[in-house]
């Protein structure tokens, strides 16, 4: 019998909705921009079983890809849940047969040999078609119209890595995808595959890579010549697998580290930097520029997760899971493996950090991300005492100005997701579009989708899309345009 | 805009450890263990001198801490040191009801911790 009861962090607002849907024609506050052609792609993660441990993380959450499809100045809503391979043992089972999060020695045994990936962490439109992403496994195939799982895609069998990422990029130049795997020959493995994938679909390139150690490469930066990985101390061994727990521990001794290949390069040709301990889960962008390069993410002091806890059994400290948004420059001609680390702007924000991705790869002057505002107001009667921890505001972070230009209120019970820069148009000046994203509206137990000038964030919403339920949440979200996906 | 230049062996200002912060829960619970003068080690240096030698309970462990649900991110997640602040939802409203039905017995019973 499926029993949610027990688990305390699974009730109310954050219990699972374990449902698929479908909203025609849903309904609107304010006008929906008639130039928004395509959806809004969401993924994330609910429960189809509970967890065989309470203690495992949200991270192991089975995918839910969700879309908000706008045409003609209509939205409709569309929900699926991910059928991966692992889904459908636990739909065949009426259990949970896998346990905790990337760690197949708590499993039950007669799924040994099934993929163990929930592909719930971000969408891609690529080469026509739609996927989920997670990193601990290949790519789920989607058909965009009916969000039907297709199965998994090994780019015609010359991906190898048994990985991927949720953050591949796009060349918006050359329309290729520079993308990789870690621990791509196997569990706690040191090796990374990178990858440089063209328009079609067609693997162009695959370079191995080895790791200092084994560490969660979440995300990464790419420029016109080079690619940036970052390592640092969220960490893994056998020994802590074999006890049980899930796959990442933090471990503060372990420095950062960054690994910069060009992108035509080797694996003779990379170049290892080491700093201090950080945490860099997301990032904004990277740029070459002459022989050095420079690096803008949201950057942790420590471990920013609660549910991957210090190896050394200290209790997770919250003072130190605060993202800052921070240069970092490499000078590739000087001799030290040290590198310059700027704070730009001293006010936390939450890490799910965007831009106008026509700008990948080069300068971009403006970063898009939501962070908490404890000066506006808080409903605490009629949504809890969330105040001060809840992301209440979107901010246009000026990398020029080196200020916060620009700010969006969601409301005084609600509490943002991440957003999704979206262009006016395909030759609009950057910064000149939508800004979009979820938010849960803790009072009324529902989800909004906001849609924002991107120019005129004070104004506030242009468009609010009010779904009757709560919608699962999302970890990842992006615009996919009428053109790039066979929606129809 | 502040700028830090690290190098392989060199620490940073940054890596200097972050100040504790006394989260309400610590609050309520050091005060509740100095009024029964039971003197957890954590708290032993905040209470006046002479105060351990008046009670042989320094020796002896305190409770074990109750897990808590916390919120972070957008998300609630079990704090088990206890240390973390609560997520209280609102008195009868829907928002997240069962949460505050829990009680600490009840969720350290459905725990393994």
């Amino acid at each position: 019998m499926t029993d949610f009861s027990s688990l305390p962090a699974m009730q109310g607002f954050f219990a699972p909705t374990r449902f698929e849907a479908d909203v025609y024609d849903c309904e609107v506050e304010g006008r929906v921009p008639a130039d928004l052609h395509g959806a809004f792609v969401r993924l994330g993660g609910d429960w189809l079983y509970p967890p065989k441990d309470p203690t495992d993380a949200p991270f192991s959450q089975d995918g839910y890809v969700n879309m908000f499809r706008f045409k003609g100045g209509r939205v409709d809503y569309r929900g699926r849940w991910v059928k991966t391979a692992r889904f459908k043992a636990d739909q065949a089972a009426n259990r949970q047969l896998f346990g905790n999060y990337r760690n197949p020695f708590t499993d039950d045994p007669s799924v040994k040999s099934v993929a163990r990936t929930v592909s719930n962490t971000t969408p891609l439109a690529f080469a026509g078609k739609l996927f989920t992403l997670k990193e601990d496994g290949l790519p789920y195939e989607i058909d965009p119209k009916t969000l039907d799982t297709i199965g998994q895609w090994d780019f015609h069998g010359d991906y190898k890595s048994e990985t991927f990422t949720a953050h591949p990029k796009l060349d918006p130049v050359t329309g290729e995808m520079i993308t990789y795997g870690y621990e791509a020959t196997g569990l706690l493995s040191q090796d990374l595959f990178l990858y440089t994938i063209d328009k079609t679909g067609k693997v162009t390139r695959e370079v191995r890579l080895k790791m200092p150690y084994v560490s969660m490469v979440h995300d990464i930066a790419v420029t016109r010549k080079h690619v940036i990985l970052p390592v640092f101390g969220y960490t893994s061994n056998l020994e802590r697998l074999r006890a049980g727990k899930v796959h990442w521990g933090w471990d503060d001794s372990k420095p950062t580290w960054f690994g910069i290949i060009p992108r035509d390069g080797e694996a003779k040709d990379i170049r290892w930097f080491k700093g201090p301990r950080r945490a860099i889960i997301h990032t904004f962008n990277a740029r070459s520029v002459g022989n050095k390069v420079v690096f803008e993410a949201p950057i942790f002091d420590g471990p920013p997760f609660p549910f991957f806890p210090p190896i050394d059994g200290s209790k997770w400290d919250p003072t130190r899971a605060r993202a800052l948004i921070r240069r970092i420059t490499f000078d590739l001609e000087s001799k030290s493996d040290g590198y310059t680390e700027e704070i730009l702007y001293p006010q936390p924000v939450v890490d799910l950090v965007r831009i106008d991705n026509r700008y990948l790869m080069q300068k971009q002057r403006y970063g898009y991300m939501g962070y908490a505002d404890p000066a506006r107001p808080f409903n605490q009667a009629r949504a809890g005492n969330l105040q001060g921890r809840v992301t209440n505001c979107y901010g246009r972070y000026d990398f020029d100005t080196g200020k916060m230009s620009s700010s969006f209120f969601a409301g005084d019970v609600h509490s943002l997701q991440e957003c999704c820069f979206v262009p006016r148009s395909k030759d609009a000046p950057e910064g000149d579009g939508y800004l979009m994203g979820v938010a849960s509206n803790y009072a009324e137990m529902r989800t909004e989708l906001l849609i924002a000038d991107a120019m005129r964030l004070e104004e506030g919403a242009i468009a609010r899309v009010k779904l009757p339920f709560r919608s699962t949440a999302q970890v990842h979200g992006i615009w996919v345009g009428e053109s790039e996906v066979p929606f129809a | 805009m502040s700028a830090l230049t690290h190098t392989p062996e060199g620490a940073a200002p940054g890596d200097a450890p972050a100040a504790a912060i006394l989260t309400r829960r610590e609050f309520v619970g050091a005060a509740l263990i100095v009024g029964a003068l039971a003197v957890l080690p954590k708290w032993a240096h905040a209470l006046p001198a002479g105060a351990g030698a008046q009670t042989s309970a320094a020796a002896s462990p305190g409770p074990a801490p109750a897990p808590v649900v916390s919120f972070h991110m957008d998300q609630p997640y079990v704090d088990y040191t206890g240390t973390a602040e609560p997520f209280i939802p609102p008195a009868g409203a829907q928002s997240a009801a069962s949460i505050a039905a829990l009680d600490d017995a009840l969720v350290f019973g459905t725990l393994r911790l």
